[in-house]
Formats: structure tokens, sequence, C-alpha cells
């Protein structure tokens, strides 16, 4: 009886698996150096340590934007798309790791029943897969959503996944027309292509390890370019609304405390002094930026930005990602009109798939602003009378009380009136 | 770089502090500095921004009086100069001499301050200062340009809207107006400057001064426009009454009266002395 299991270099010469492990070697490393790169500029950000009861309220909201993908449900066709391709993504991606465990570290896990299995979800996930990056072109080319920008770089990225989607069904394909495999049925698709590649030359054995090398290759390429493109939020997004400290919407909160300050910490406190230069970001801010997948979805509901106003959010966030080699003043790339816009409505972090918090970034960049007085005159007015007059109309702070002339209102004096009034009373 | 002194008076808040009947004793009293100073002071620290510069402030105030140190500390100083004397504020004129003896000490470019102080009103201090020190003073002065280190030009408004502009070469006290440039808020918890502070604890004055105080004030003209001078007036008085100096109160009518010169008021002055002219 045939045993039912993986034969992983089917065809491969020893040449062949020499090139793919060399491949595989150069990619992985291009990728680590690329995740280091950024990770070094993110330990430049101020230390801000992750507590683990951040970590378990942020669970349940990793399961619904991350994987329920509530968010990006609210738009239809789009909330179709992405979940295919990031289903059909993390489930091929299991299904290669789980090769490499039976067939490099020989762990017998491709046998069997399970195997079966194996072949039949990764074919039905393969298909979504490329049903999702299919919609994805159409919507990007046809310009259907105009949130979305339009760079030939989007494009390239979802053909080079549609290749390595296209590619695997297409080596599954041969080697079950060539292998005539009795339990073939159980990859659907690849046995449907086996039947059409019959008696063609382009897709027949001889021709296998030349798929099954360009495959690899470019399956190695999507590797290595992972870090230095917006496809790092394969990465960065998980980690940023698992990890970073809970921020939800509708709460803007300063991050810091006065009354349990002293005035030495109040001086000294980066977080009051607000941010000036990249690395016054905390460095879970800096990776948060990482995560943008340029979607447009905060600049499509900011009030801000659909009144004309110079901000949106999206420059914002990726402004801070392309300038976070530098450390430069944030004021060198980014405008204090464009900060100052801001209402705080929050729409935006309600809006982001990825959880990053804007007003969290554009309010401490604010902060940064008032510190070196850069500050829309109206409200610097407002400030300065209320130094002076403790209101900020400055009218007389004697004044304050006129309102209640004649009306018979008790007034609380001040505490040492009051206390030596109750000496009095006592005596 | 410039060395820049800036003279700021320590006064309780005039626009809120009251006299309590009740209790019989000043309530609302906050200690700050008068508003004209600390114009002088942030046009200084503007200045030191953009082309660096020392500056120096010095104040002078009864050893019974509390000052808020922290509304000057927060500007970009590097030297301040306290000066204390018992019984200061009832001595007019000793302000001005012991600041004038302190500045004796020190050579700097220019002495800023405000033109008068808020609660005494009275513009002596700067004037008395220059007079002492030998060196010429411009006061009510809204506007400055520097236009070398030690060539400046500023500008005085003067009634009826003329701008008076003087170049003048430093050293020199210039008087400034409230409204020489943006007042800035500064960050509270901006870190802060290095400032060597200097306490100097002055003797009671021996002898009071003889200063006479003497409040000069210019009247406002009344410009009235729909009149024709009356023949009974002298030649003198139609004349002054037509440029709208005249002060005939009985002549007044609310609204034939204008303090202001505008295009209108021009036109009719105009029309009376072309009338005037005639007649004679
Ligand atoms: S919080 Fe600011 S940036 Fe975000 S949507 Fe509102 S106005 Fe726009
Ligand atoms: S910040 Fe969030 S919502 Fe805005 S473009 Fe990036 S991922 Fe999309």
């Amino acid at each position: 009886m045939e045993t039912v299991q993986r034969d992983t270099f089917w065809m491969i010469s020893s040449n062949y698996k020499l090139m793919m492990y060399i491949f595989a070697g150069i990619a992985i490393l291009v990728f680590l150096y690329g995740f280091y790169r950024r990770f070094r500029l993110w330990r430049r950000g101020v230390r801000e340590k992750v507590r683990w009861n951040d970590v378990k309220t942020n669970l349940s909201y990793f399961y619904q934007t991350a994987i329920a993908q509530r968010k990006v449900k609210k738009d239809k066709l789009f909330g179709f798309m992405h979940r295919f391709t990031s289903y059909g993504f993390v489930i091929l991606f299991i299904g290669t790791v789980l090769v490499a465990i039976d067939y490099d570290f020989k762990i017998p896990l491709l046998r069997g029943n399970f195997y079966l299995i194996y072949e039949l979800v990764l074919d039905v996930f393969g298909v979504l897969f490329l049903i999702g990056l299919a919609l994805a072109m159409v919507i990007r080319a046809r310009k259907i959503r105009p949130r979305l920008r339009d760079g030939m770089a989007d494009q390239a990225f979802l053909l080079l996944l549609l290749l390595i989607g296209m590619g695997g069904y297409i080596i599954e394909g041969i080697r079950i027309s060539e292998m005539e495999i009795s339990h073939a049925v159980w990859s659907p698709v690849g046995y449907g292509l086996s039947v059409l590649f019959q008696g063609h030359a382009i897709f027949s054995g001889a021709s296998y390890p030349i798929w099954w090398l360009s495959h690899a290759v470019l399956a190695f390429i999507l590797v290595a370019i992972i870090p230095y493109t917006k496809l790092f939020h394969f990465l960065t997004a998980p980690l940023n609304i698992l990890f970073h400290p809970v921020k939800r919407t509708g709460n803007v909160e300063a991050p810091y405390n006065l009354e349990e300050m002293t005035e030495e910490e109040r001086y000294d406190s980066l977080k009051i002094q607000g941010v000036n230069k990249i690395s016054d970001f905390t460095n879970w801010q800096l990776l948060s930026t990482d995560a943008c997948t340029e979607c447009g979805r905060c600049d499509s509901q900011c009030p801000a930005n659909n009144s004309g106003k110079p901000l949106a959010p999206r420059n914002i966030v990726t402004k801070i990602r392309d300038n976070m080699h530098h450390d430069e003043e944030v004021l060198s790339f980014i405008s204090a009109e464009e900060l100052q816009s801001c209402t705080t409505c929050g729409a935006c972090v309600e809006a982001c798939p990825v959880s990053i918090n804007h007003i969290d970034l554009i309010l401490s960049m604010r902060r940064g602003l008032i510190q070196n007085q850069v500050i829309e005159q109206e409200a610097e007015n407002m400030l300065v009378r209320l130094e002076e007059q403790n209101n900020i109309f400055g009218k007389p702070w004697s004044d304050r009380e006129d309102w209640s002339k004649g009306l018979n209102i008790p007034v609380l004096s001040d505490s040492k009136k009051v206390s030596d009034n109750q000496k009095k009373e006592g005596a | 770089m410039l060395n820049i002194c800036i003279l700021v008076k320590p006064i309780m808040d005039p626009a809120s502090i009251k006299w309590d009947y009740q209790s019989q004793e000043f309530s609302y009293i906050s200690n700050t500095f008068n508003s004209a100073d600390t114009q002088a002071l942030q046009w200084a620290c503007d200045y030191k921004e953009k082309n660096g510069a020392k500056i120096t402030i010095i104040t002078a105030h009864d050893s019974e009086f509390t000052i808020e140190e922290k509304r000057l500390l927060k500007y970009n100083i590097d030297q301040w100069i306290v000066l204390k004397q018992p019984e200061l504020k009832n001595n007019p004129g000793e302000t001005a001499q012991i600041i004038a003896k302190e500045l004796s000490g020190h050579s700097f470019d220019v002495i800023l301050t405000g033109s008068v102080s808020e609660d005494k009103n009275s513009g002596m201090t700067p004037a008395m200062v220059a007079e002492l020190l030998f060196i010429p003073a411009l006061t009510n002065i809204h506007h400055i340009d520097v236009k070398e280190e030690g060539l400046w030009e500023v500008k005085r408004s003067e009634d009826r809207g003329t701008v008076q502009t003087y170049e003048v070469k430093l050293p020199i006290l210039i008087g400034v107006t409230n409204t020489l440039g943006r007042k800035r808020y500064i960050p509270r918890y901006r870190r802060p400057p290095k400032i060597k502070k200097e306490i100097r604890i002055l003797e009671k004055a021996n002898e009071q001064l003889n200063v006479q105080v003497m409040k000069m004030t210019e009247p406002r003209p009344n410009i009235r426009y729909f009149d024709i001078p009356k023949d009974s007036l002298s030649a003198e008085e139609r004349l002054l009454a037509i440029m709208g100096l005249s002060q005939d109160k009985k002549e007044q009518s609310g609204k034939k009266v204008a303090s202001e010169v505008n295009d209108k008021t021009i036109h009719f002055i105009s029309q009376k002395l072309q009338k005037w002219l005639q007649e004679g």
C-alpha cells in the first residue's frame, strides 16, 4: 500500500537543493538585518515598559482586531479581500513551516490522515488567498477606494504574492500529474491542474525543477523585502496591537500625573516637555508607525482632513516612520499647522486597523511645540491671560465673584481665615 | 554680542487689587512685575534667541515686598541683580538713585524698561536713571529695529496718530510701551536657564531726596468741525479753534466734537480754514 506522506524534494537534484538553502539563508539574513535596522531605531525612543496586565487586556482586543478583523470588516468589499489574503497567507505560511519541521528537523508530521487534511486546508486557503489578491489588484487598478494611494509598489507587492500563490499550485499540479498519487483528490486545485497539465511539455516533470526553484526564489524575495516595505505590518501590526500599552479611542490622557511628581521631576520629565525630536517618542510609539499599512482609513475619517485643513493623520504616521533614522527635530518634517489642526476627535484611532494612536503621537508633538513656544496667537494670549489674571478673558481676578453680588451666595474663605474663625467659634 | 540691561519693577497688580471694607485690608493682592517692563524683557529675549545677547535684569524693591521670582526666572536671562532697601516705597526718587549707582558699576550697551509703571504711572524712574548716568533716554517707544549692534531705529507714537522715528546710537535708555511686541507664554516646565542671581541688601536711605513729583499731562484736543468760529474771538483764538486746540468749553456740543484726526475732520478743518481766509 502506498504510504501517505509528503515527498518534499521530489525530482530536485542536490544542486537545486543547495541553491534553495543558499537563497533561504540570504533571504533570512536580509530579513534579520532589516528587522534589526528598525529595531535599533525603535530603541532610540524613550523606554516604555510593557505591563503584562496591558497585554492581558489587549488579548481580547487582539482577537477582535487582528483575527476577527472587525475594523477591516466595516468596509465589506475590502473586508473580504483582506480576510482572504491574510488568512490565506497565514495558513500557507504555517503550512511551509510544517514542511520545514517535517523535513529539516526530521519530525514526521506530514503523514497519514493529518497530511491529507493538511493538503486540503492549504489548497482551500490558497484559493482564498488568490481571490483576495485578485480583488485587491482590481480595487487598486480601478481606483474603487479613493483613500488608497495607487503606487506601483503596492501593485508589485500584490503581483509578487499572486505569483507565489500560483507557483505553488503549478508545482503541485505537475507533481500530481507525474506521480499519479492516489490521494490527489485531497488537493482539489492541484488535482484539477494536473489533469490540465497532462501532455504539456512546459508543465512536465522535466521543467518541474525550474518551476520549483522560481517559486522558492519568489518566496525568498518576499521574505527579504518584508522589513524594508510596508509589508512589515505583517509583523509589526500584531506586535503593536498586542503589546502597545493600552490606549483606546475616546481616552485622551496626559502621560503624566502632575500631582504625583516632585517639582524637579516635572522639569526633567520628557513627557511634559513633549516630543521635539524623534528620540523623544517612546519606543512603542516609534514601532507603531512601522505598523502603518497606508490604507488611508484615518485620512478618510479625519474631520480636519475632510474640511481642507493641512492635516492628514496618515502623513503624520508615515513621516515619523520615514524620518526615524535621522533623529531630527520633528518640525523639520511635520509643520506646526498640521499638529495644531487636530481636533483630538479620535476618528482616526477608531478607524485604524492596526491600532495606531494618532492622537497620542500628535499630542506629544504638540506638547513639544508649546515648550518651544510655537503656539497659535489666540491660544497663547489665552494662556498669558490665565497666568496673569487666573481667567482666560484677562478680566481682573478680583471681578471673579462679581456675578454673585446681591444673590446672597456664601463664599468660601481661604483656609487661614476659616481656621481662624473656627478657633474663635471654638473659644 | 549686545549686553542688555532690563529694569523691571515689582508691583502689586493694579488690575485686581481691591480694598475690602469688611476686613479693612487689601484683598486680591498679587505681586507681579510691571507689564511694560516685561514687554521690554520679552523683546530682549526674542532678540537673544535670534542674535545672541547677554541679558541682565535689575529689580529694586522694598525689603518687605515679596516678589514672585518664578515670573521672571522663566525668561531666558543670564543674570539677575536684586536691590532691596527698607522703606524704598516711601522715598520717591530713591529707586532711580540705587539703580543708577548699581548700573554705574557695569557697562551695558542698552538699558530697556517700561516707560511708565502700572501702579504709579509717573514714568519718573527711567528718566532719572538716564539723567544720573549721563546717557540719553527715549520713552514711549513702541517699535525697535536693530540696524546694527550700535545703531538702532526706534519709533514712538504721538497723539493724533503721528509716529516719530529716531535713529539712536547706543548706549541709551529706552522706555517702551505695552505694545512693543507679542507677549509670549513661557511654558512652566521648560528647562530653566542657568541664571546668576545676586542679591544686594542696601541700607535704609539716610535722608529723603528732595524730589518733587509733578504730574504734567497734555489736554486732549477737541476738534470741532461743524462750527464756524465766532467773530467775537480774537485772531489767535480763531486759529486755535480751527486747529482744534481751543478749550472754550461753551462751544462743545457732543456730536460736533471728535478727538481724533481722520479724513472727515481734516476735510472740515480745511473747509473752515478756507472760509476763514476768505473772510479775512
Ligand atoms: S483626532 Fe485629529 S487626526 Fe485624528 S481624526 Fe480627529 S482631527 Fe483628525
Ligand atoms: S495610520 Fe492606520 S488607518 Fe491610517 S493609513 Fe496607517 S494603518 Fe491605515
